[in-house]
């Protein structure tokens, strides 16, 4: 529970720091830092229903600071925790050039599944090149902001958590863990 | 049986939240079709704890950027105030000319009159905040309910649209920009009153798509909103033609569009206190016609004069 809400306050803290970024910088280079919290979270915390919750709670606090639509962030975090997660345990993501990839991949992937959603739920333009070239000068401030936002992940899990950081419980369904160990899914 | 819900208990909630969150996305779009709405209690007073912190927060960053920003002002200051100087000058001269021909034509007095009755009630607010995800462009204003703001306000600054609130809470507001995705609104150009919708397409130009092809556009025209969207008024300044172009496999010809106001550098905006009339009725269809007039015309009262009113009306 400690660990839930140190957290989130993190998480919290790091958006209202992503505001403050965002008035000197322009859109696309503003590293989204909460949304790099919750694949860190994904990417190091054991517990995957407090991750889940985590994210979404993390995803709807996004939303409220942001123009989406109320859930957009949260349903997008929440996929993304999950494929943190599932990552996690099928791949090996504990070195720092790893970690950038994922990171990199993800973030193009996450910004075209925004925009999409937008067309799909709103009458807005679909995605065009320009898209491509914010999600990379996106991707490109996040990959260089991955390393420090994980590493405070890891402290504040290594903080208010007993269970080893970067232990991963095992998914639920029958996933195959590369990690070892055994955690309880709560 | 235990074992079996706790291997499940996983895959169901994430099956509850991915439906909560749809649900969720639904719901405010309808919501935002409607002219937007008031927060939750749980969102609003979330909202209402970031807003102050995150004005905390920002400062040392405004001050570094305003102080870069002053000095990159000062460079060729005194050849654009010798230009402005000028200017003054001819509009001043221009001014007394019409004038000089309104009090000739005994028609100044009919013009202050029209000008009362269609002044809007205007609310002062600072931008607290700017939009945290990169997808997205909006700002949060330092003025929620509390001090009349509703969703669906039009936002402006003196020199045209800047948004239109789309969420509210006591003393904090949502505004969704222009150049946001989801904004579109009805226009016309100036010049010709070609007509169609300013969309938003997420950067920092606008589109304008006209109704008919053959719209007589040219560029440096200026695009005003044409009050038939049902949100803002007649004939307020959304910005000038920069380009135009066809617009790939359809009908209709796009202008790219300067907003009139620099959208990217917002401090202090205006709330105008009334909703446009299709949004009076869509919120308040029940009323008697007399009542949908809006609220009785007033000058803009500074910040000041607000709170000293609601501590009055408090105590």
């Amino acid at each position: 529970m400690k660990s839930s809400l140190a957290l989130f306050a993190l998480g919290l803290g790091a958006l209202i720091v992503q505001g403050a970024f965002a008035r000197v910088l322009p859109p696309p280079w503003c590293p989204d830092l909460a949304w790099l919290v919750v694949v860190g979270i994904g990417l190091r915390w054991p517990s995957f229903v407090s991750g889940v919750v985590l994210a979404v709670a993390l995803g709807y606090a996004m939303d409220l600071l942001s123009g989406s639509l109320m859930g957009q962030h949260a349903l997008l975090r929440l996929v993304s925790y999950l494929a943190a997660a599932l990552a996690a345990r099928q791949l090996d993501l504990s070195g720092g050039v790893s970690v950038g990839i994922f990171v990199l991949v993800m973030t193009v992937v996450y910004g075209f599944a925004m925009v999409m959603s937008l067309s799909f739920f709103v009458d807005a333009s679909w995605p065009g090149i320009d898209v491509i070239g914010a999600a990379l000068a996106h991707a490109f401030v996040n990959v260089l902001a991955a390393g420090p936002i994980l590493s405070l992940v890891e402290r504040v899990l290594a903080r208010f958590t007993d269970e080893e950081v970067g232990r991963r419980a095992p998914m639920p369904l029958g996933f195959e863990s590369r990690s070892v160990g055994r955690g309880g899914l709560l | 049986m235990g074992e079996l819900f706790k291997r499940l208990a996983a895959p169901l909630v994430v099956v509850f939240l991915v439906l909560l969150t749809i649900v969720s996305v639904v719901s405010d779009r309808r919501a935002r079709e409607d002219g937007g709405r008031d927060l939750p209690w749980w969102q609003a007073s979330l909202l209402e704890i970031t807003a102050p912190v995150e004005r905390l927060v920002s400062a040392p960053f405004d001050a570094v950027s305003e102080f870069y920003d002053g000095y990159v002002d000062l460079i060729g200051v005194r050849a654009e105030n010798r230009r402005l100087e000028r200017r003054i000058a001819e509009i001043e001269a221009e001014n007394l000319q019409f004038r000089e021909a309104l009090v000739a034509s005994g028609h100044l007095g009919r013009v202050a009159s029209m000008r009362d009755e269609v002044e809007i009630p205007m609310l002062p607010a600072e931008v607290v905040g700017l939009d945290v995800a990169p997808w997205f462009r909006s700002v949060l204003i330092d003025r929620g309910t509390q001090h009349g703001v509703e969703p669906g306000h039009p936002v402006i600054t003196h020199e045209g649209v800047v948004g239109v609130v789309t969420a509210t809470s006591g003393h904090a507001a949502k505004t969704m920009l222009l150049l946001d995705r989801q904004s579109a609104v009805d226009a016309l150009v100036q010049r010709s009153r070609a007509r169609g919708v300013v969309r938003g397409v997420g950067r920092d130009r606008l589109e304008f798509e006209f109704v008919v092809r053959g719209a007589d556009v040219v560029e440096g025209d200026e695009v005003v909103t044409s009050g038939l969207g049902g949100v803002y008024p007649k004939g307020l300044r959304l910005g000038r033609v920069v380009e135009l172009r066809d617009a790939g496999g359809r009908l209709t010809r796009i202008a790219v569009i300067e907003p009139a106001v620099d959208l990217g550098q917002l401090e202090q905006v205006f709330v105008m206190l009334r909703r446009g009339p299709q949004m009076d009725l869509l919120y308040r269809p029940n009323l008697p016609e007399q009542d949908l007039d809006g609220p009785a015309p007033v000058s803009a009262p500074p910040p000041d004069e607000v709170a000293t009113e609601e501590e009055e009306g408090a105590g």
